[in-house]
């Protein structure tokens, strides 16, 4: 399943990195996309251990926390949880709530989304259909994200409309 | 002249119930639109196909999403009470609007109610049709559109193109010359990039001090309230969370009962639409919804507030009439423009009308609007190929016969002229069609005269004068080649002959049906179907030739289409009940007896004729897979042929009922070395390139198939051209002065 994300990934420009559930390890991760002093939010994580980002948390003066309206428009990396991947249309599925997920991947330039290697499901149907998700997805807010924002309206694909140029998935494995 | 229609504004030639307005439509966006349109439908239209084949439950797909369109509408008024409930239920406002100037007057009072002085709008082909922005900027509140081809349509003031990509009539070098010339900036904008950075940066501002965001909904559940948005930019987002109070305005038809069934329409809408798996987000939202309210630019937060508006505007009347009904199941993808030739030629500012563009646009503009709006479906020419593309089974062409039929039957006639129409056949409601129409439903009358005397006729035909004469009373254009008559039809020649037939390997009977367009055009691709099923064993009977009616359904002649379709079939039926099996040559009769007769005849009758019609190299493949013959003992490449390089088009129609795929298959097993075309119609469509107001458009549709002809036989002198439809050969003749071959006759070369 992880291989058919990448794969279908790689035809909407989503880096993909499939890394162990470390805190060194994401620490990492992390360092190598954010390489330089923008400010980052980051959404309170449901699915994902938060504890996870401890050390890439600490000291992290970039970080905003609870970060109010006017510094939400103006950060560039957004990074998430997210409920779900589907393999087929290497998609990441987010929370719409107060969790702000769904806005810290919008407004910012750079979306970083989480992802727990055993919450991918092969196809959209299956976050309908299947438990645990169904219980999720009968009834809250979401939005399935499979790629960056992108127009095709100016005579050429561009990526970074109104939402992320850039959208990385990091898989937890 | 071309300059008189390179300076037509879209808009004003948006209502083509106004004489004149779809010729020039036609004429200005092959001059202007017609390359952007081009390429951008047809990377629409590859990006299909590929999608399509990657999904393994396709058809089962398309299926479920049709029976719940049904059932949906079927169902629609209990469904709306129960959205009703579900919407008060989540705190917000719902309101049903009968008309649509009813919807625009209650969302400009909600805005007014809220001191509205900025909304930012997402893509909404409703809002166009209740023409929304005229009533809000009435009321001196400023609209920003955020879907950047809507974006540019605002500045450019045209109506959308397209339903999915609303300004795909524009090219990267027109949206940068608009740009420039009103924002009145020296930046390059020469790249996408620039212009998407220069319009999202002004967008940007707009979403952070918004007081109220507009969307449309691809699809609302009435359980729950729920809503699906499909979009890649990032602008719905935008509008439904950015400002405080969001209004949903769709058409009833939207709404579906479940939201556990969203899931079908998210697998099957982005591969119909763009070919992409699924757009950037899929939204699934209940509203309002929960994330606090902003308070961007230092205003004050405000309480979330949703409003769902519904619009009737004449759904409920196309829910009763049988035929506009199906337009209601559109999922608004958009496959049935992309796979157009003609839209891909002119796009929606020609074909398509103030709000609703394409084949399927001709039923939303006469049922949202009135009858006299959707005369541009008669760029639909019935080629089908939106048939089997359209993601939920509409007959898209069916439609637009239809609508021809009612615009004939309110048509007013030429008086002098209908005279010398008055001596062919049509039935009384079908008397107030234009002369035009009238030739052209009667062609197997023409030519059944025409073979009686054909020298006289040809050489009438070949005059300067008489072709002044045809264009001028008959609108039959003059730089195009008339058919010729021709005295030795196919049923003299089969009377003249006797069959040889072979003795050995399959002993069988099959009736040849002397097709219109086989009989007295292409006589010798019936001779080859004779001689090659004699070989195998075969015995072949001739039919008489009859009106089998395509001519009269292509013009909307409704009545005496099914006249003349029942007494083909009960013909037909005699022999199909004695065990025979039909053979048809050309590809547009086979679709009628396998496609459009279900229209025209009870379901016992059409599946009869449905399953027992066949095309001549289709039965054969069928008859050496059932006897296990080898093609090896009855065809033999010569060394001539061997080294000839082939090509073959298919006629439009024969991809549509699949008929082709045998014909590809059997050649391949010869050992042909066989280049096909990829264009989805060849742009003459039986009578249409003979018509002098779609003459251009026609031309411009064949260049592309004469294009792959060159590439594919380069600059040798030895090759040959096949071509199934005797329409398409007619188009390859006059272009290239080619003469093709009918596979069949292909075959009969290569007899042993």
């Amino acid at each position: 399943m992880i291989r058919k994300f990448i794969e279908k990934a790689r035809s909407v420009e989503t880096v993909v990195k499939v890394i162990p559930k470390l805190p060194g390890a994401i620490n990492e991760t992390l360092h190598t996309i954010i390489k330089d002093d923008k400010k980052i939010v980051i959404s309170d994580f449901k699915f994902v251990n938060d504890e996870l980002l401890r050390e890439f948390k600490k000291n992290n003066s970039n970080i905003i926390v609870n970060p109010p309206d006017e510094e939400l428009a103006k950060a560039k990396y957004g990074i998430t949880d997210s409920f779900a991947g589907i393999a087929e249309t290497a998609s990441v599925c987010l929370l719409n709530d107060n969790s702000m997920t769904g806005s810290f991947s919008l407004f910012t330039e750079v979306h970083i989304a989480f992802l727990n290697a055993e919450d991918i499901v092969p196809r959209p149907r299956n976050i309908f259909l299947d438990e645990p998700f169904k219980s999720i997805t009968e009834k809250e807010d979401f939005i399935i994200v499979s790629g960056s924002s992108a127009t095709a309206d100016m005579g050429t694909l561009v990526r970074g409309v109104h939402g992320p140029a850039k959208l990385y998935v990091v898989i937890l494995n | 002249m071309r300059q008189v229609y390179s300076n037509i504004h879209p808009r004003e030639i948006a209502d083509k119930s106004v004489k004149g307005n779809l010729e020039k439509a036609v004429n200005m966006a092959l001059l202007v639109e017609s390359e952007a349109v081009s390429k951008n439908t047809k990377t629409f239209n590859a990006n299909r196909y590929a999608a399509k084949n990657n999904i393994k439950d396709y058809q089962q797909l398309r299926e479920q999403v049709r029976r719940l369109k049904e059932y949906s509408i079927e169902e629609q008024p209990k469904l709306l009470k129960e959205l009703e409930n579900s919407i008060n239920q989540n705190g917000g406002t719902f309101y049903f609007a009968k008309t649509a100037e009813d919807a625009s007057k209650y969302i400009t009072e909600i805005c007014k109610k809220h001191n509205a002085k900025l909304v930012v709008k997402a893509k909404s082909i409703t809002s166009e049709e209740i023409k929304l922005n005229h009533y809000l900027q009435e009321a001196e509140i400023e609209v920003a559109e955020t879907d950047l081809a809507e974006f540019i349509l605002q500045i450019s003031g045209e109506q959308p193109s397209h339903i999915v990509a609303p300004a795909i009539h524009r090219s990267k070098e027109r949206i940068s010359a608009l740009f420039r010339n009103n924002f009145k900036t020296n930046l390059p904008l020469t790249t996408g990039e620039d212009l998407t950075k220069f319009a999202k940066d002004i967008l940007r501002n707009k979403f952070l001090t918004a007081d109220i965001g507009i969307s449309g909904a691809n699809v609302i559940a009435a359980d729950t309230g729920t809503l699906l948005l499909v979009e890649s930019e990032g602008n719905i987002r935008m509008v439904t969370q950015a400002p405080p109070v969001h209004i949903v305005v769709a058409g009833v038809e939207k709404v579906i009962p479940h939201r556990k069934d969203l899931w079908k329409f998210i697998e099957l809408l982005a591969p119909s639409a763009t070919g992409q798996n699924l757009t950037s987000y899929t939204h699934i939202i209940k509203p309002p919804l929960k994330i606090h309210p902003f308070s961007f630019d230092g205003r004050k937060k405000k309480e979330r507030e949703f409003y769902l508006v519904v619009i009737d505007n004449g759904r409920t009347s196309m829910r009763e009439d049988s035929v506009l009904r199906e337009a209601l199941y559109c999922i608004r993808c958009s496959a049935c423009m992309n796979v157009c030739a003609n839209f891909q030629a002119v796009g929606g500012h020609a074909f398509g009308g103030e709000t609703s563009p394409g084949g399927i646009g001709g039923s939303w503009e006469a049922g949202t609007g009135n009858l006299d709006k959707a005369i541009f479906s008669d760029l639909c020419t019935g080629c089908s190929r939106c048939v089997t593309e359209c993601p939920v089974l509409i007959d898209i062409p069916w439609l637009n016969e239809n609508l021809r039929y009612r615009l004939n039957k309110k048509n007013i006639p030429e008086k002098l002229l209908n005279i010398i129409a008055a001596t062919l056949p049509f039935e009384n409601d079908e008397k107030n069609a234009s002369l035009q129409k009238k030739i052209f439903a009667n062609y197997y009358f023409i030519a059944n005269w025409g073979s009686k005397f054909p020298s006289l006729l040809n050489t009438i035909s070949d005059s300067g004068i008489i072709k002044n004469i045809a264009e001028k009373i008959l609108k039959i254009d003059k730089r195009r080649s008339l058919p010729k008559f021709n005295s030795n039809t196919l049923l003299k020649q089969c009377e003249k002959h006797s069959q040889n037939i072979s003795r050995a390997n399959v002993k069988n009977k099959v009736l040849l049906f002397a097709d219109l367009f086989t009989n007295f055009s292409r006589p010798s691709a019936g001779i080859a179907t004779v001689k090659v099923f004699n070989k195998l064993g075969i015995e072949v009977i001739i039919s008489n030739v009859g009106n089998e009616g395509r001519d009269s359904l292509s013009q909307g002649f409704l009545s005496t289409t099914k006249n003349r379709a029942l007494e083909t079939a009960n013909y037909l039926q005699k022999y199909i009940d004695d065990g025979l099996d039909v053979i048809v040559v050309e590809p547009s009769i086979l679709a009628l007896f396998r496609k459009d007769y279900k229209h025209f005849l009870d379901e016992k009758l059409f599946n009869k004729l449905k399953h027992n019609c066949y095309d001549p190299i289709e039965y054969l493949m069928k008859i050496f897979d059932k006897y296990k013959l080898s093609v090896k003992d009855f065809f033999n490449l010569n060394p001539g042929l061997k080294k000839s390089r082939i090509f073959f088009h298919s006629h439009c129609q024969q991809r549509s009922i699949y008929s082709e795929k045998p014909t590809i298959d059997f050649f391949k097993k010869l050992g042909f070395n066989l280049t096909t075309s990829t264009v989805e119609c060849c742009g003459m469509a039986g009578s249409f390139g003979y018509k002098k107001q779609y003459y251009d458009l026609s031309v411009k549709v064949g260049k592309e198939l004469v294009e792959q002809i060159e590439d594919a036989v380069n600059d040798t002198t030895d090759f040959i051209i096949l071509s199934s439809g005797v329409s398409c050969h007619q188009q390859i003749n006059d272009l290239t002065n080619i003469s093709t071959i009918h596979p069949i006759e292909l075959l009969h070369k290569c007899l042993k």
